[in-house]
């Protein structure tokens, strides 16, 4: 791989829209009987293909249901791809703006330790790094309380806390800084910004152009599943202004 | 890194998440942990009360003969069940992080097998009451529980993909797990079923892993070699038929979670 962290070829992912309605059995029984076999394509993403160096920073932007998401997904290794491929050269975390993989029911400690052990980390490193995580997610007072009764606010700020403070070769991040107060966005750009200088590839998702020009150096516009323009970061934001103000 | 190596990874979240569901299943109860050794001694002691009169000629030491079915049965049953959710349970995850899913079976499996461990004390505590033998042949044990864990790893991989596609399996597992229960032999000799019908419940695959149990335990002999070849048997084919059925579909599971 070299020195690429990131490649894409020819990804395409498709949903089968009937098949997700189906969720009891009965209801598949009777279809498969009346011989409706289901098939309701819909085309998230066509044939994607990228590259991004390693230490590079990559934005996607678009509008909603352009199938953002879906790509972070298929890098993250959430989702197969239905057609293509998809390599990555390195450790991931993935930053998503909706279930960021916490247990409601455990505190922000244990929180902090079965992700971390979910993204392959010992006890002892995460040990180490817990109190970096706490003060910076700003959550010193609330260490034991249950998530479940921590503010929106919070619990992302520990998402982002968590997912840059520990080691990682790659970040997958989506609408992050749109998330927590004024105060709490400047510090993410630092840390992001710092991550970059550390070597830190980034895949970031934004639909708002000023972000991605922000921590990005290059851009992909997506629309329906497609790749739309590709290039340095602000030739793409200025075109995608252009489009979104017509 | 090798693969081997990469799946290790895991094991630290292993642990994790067996730590975390084993504290919220005893969250907030008195007596914790020791439900797990209570629960098998109590219920034995109602099923003797029930059962020891009506097969009392045919069985010596009714007690132990049924916790050795009862402690296998419910491991097989009681893993097998929760594995059907174990997918959906940990939605969480599944959406917003890539792992490998069978950890999430594997995790119910050891909780359940845990929970075996557990009940081993309660099977112990009744042999030393009722004078029962101890032999050598105890140190099979560790063989024929390795064997129904594998075989119920097994079991729970296909039950936890099918129970993630069709959420009703969930309700009719009750009935599927009480007829189980009943072609298990757990409290009544097998020699009450008529000869005919038994290979009925040879069929029943726990029947072979229990009357190992109760070689050991119950009659303090060693199990034959030809229950042992066919509990094998039985477990490594469960396991890669498992293996097969997960594998062909945990990448749809993020679609129907």
């Amino acid at each position: 791989m070299g020195d690429i962290a990131i490649k894409a070829e020819d990804v395409s992912m498709m949903f089968n829209l009937s098949r997700e309605r189906e969720e009891r059995f009965k209801e598949y029984v009777i279809n498969l009987v009346r011989g409706k076999l289901f098939f309701d394509e819909f085309w998230a993403l066509q044939d994607i293909s990228f590259e991004v160096k390693k230490g590079d920073s990559l934005g996607l932007i678009g509008v909603n249901g352009s199938g953002k998401t879906t790509l972070l997904k298929l890098v993250a290794g959430i989702m197969k791809p239905t057609k293509g491929k998809i390599y990555t050269d390195g450790s991931i975390a993935p930053l998503f703006a909706m279930g960021s993989g916490f247990d409601s029911s455990l505190s922000a400690r244990e929180n902090i330790f079965l992700v971390g052990a979910l993204r392959g980390y010992t006890k002892e490193y995460m040990r180490r790094r817990f109190d970096e995580i706490i003060e910076f997610a700003e959550l010193e007072d609330f260490v034991d309380v249950p998530l479940k009764n921590y503010s929106s606010g919070m619990s992302s700020r520990l998402a982002f806390a968590i997912a840059t403070l520990v080691h990682t070769d790659i970040l997958i991040a989506d609408e992050v800084l749109s998330v927590g107060d004024a105060k709490f966005h400047k510090k993410s750009e630092a840390r992001m910004a710092k991550m970059r200088e550390g070597g830190t590839t980034i895949l970031f998702v934004s639909h708002s152009a000023g972000a991605v020009q922000k921590v990005c150096k290059n851009a992909i516009w997506l629309d329906h599943g497609k790749i739309v323009m590709a290039g340095t970061s602000e030739k793409v934001c200025k075109a995608y202004s252009e489009y979104c103000k017509t | 890194m090798t693969k081997l190596e990469e799946q290790m990874k895991y094991l630290t979240f292993l642990k994790e998440v067996v730590k975390r569901d084993i504290k919220r299943k005893y969250y907030k109860s008195v007596l914790g942990v020791l439900w797990t050794v209570l629960n098998p001694l109590l219920s034995m002691l109602v099923m003797t009360l029930i059962f020891s009169t009506l097969f009392k000629r045919n069985i010596d030491n009714f007690p132990i003969y049924l916790l050795c079915g009862q402690i296998i049965f419910n491991f097989m049953n009681g893993s097998s069940r929760q594995s059907m959710n174990a997918i959906l349970a940990n939605a969480g995850y599944i959406r917003s992080i890539y792992i490998p899913k069978y950890i999430f079976v594997l995790s119910r499996v050891v909780e359940g097998f845990v929970d075996l461990l557990f009940s081993l004390t309660a099977l112990v505590l009744v042999m030393l009451i009722t004078h029962a033998k101890f032999t050598l042949n105890l140190l099979m044990l560790p063989t024929v529980l390795a064997l129904v864990f594998i075989f119920t790893f097994g079991f729970s991989l296909i039950l936890a993909t099918y129970g993630t596609f069709f959420r009703d399996f969930q309700h009719l597992y009750g009935i599927f797990s009480m007829l189980w229960m009943w072609m298990s032999a757990i409290f009544y000799p097998k020699t009450i079923v008529p000869t005919s019908y038994r290979f009925l419940l040879d069929l029943n695959p726990a029947i072979h892993f229990i009357e190992i149990m109760r070689a050991i335990c119950h009659q303090g002999v060693m199990p034959t070699e030809k229950s042992l070849i066919i509990a094998s048997c039985y477990a490594v084919l469960m396991l890669l038929m498992g293996i097969s059925v997960f594998k062909a579909n945990e990448n749809k599971f993020f679609l129907y979670v």
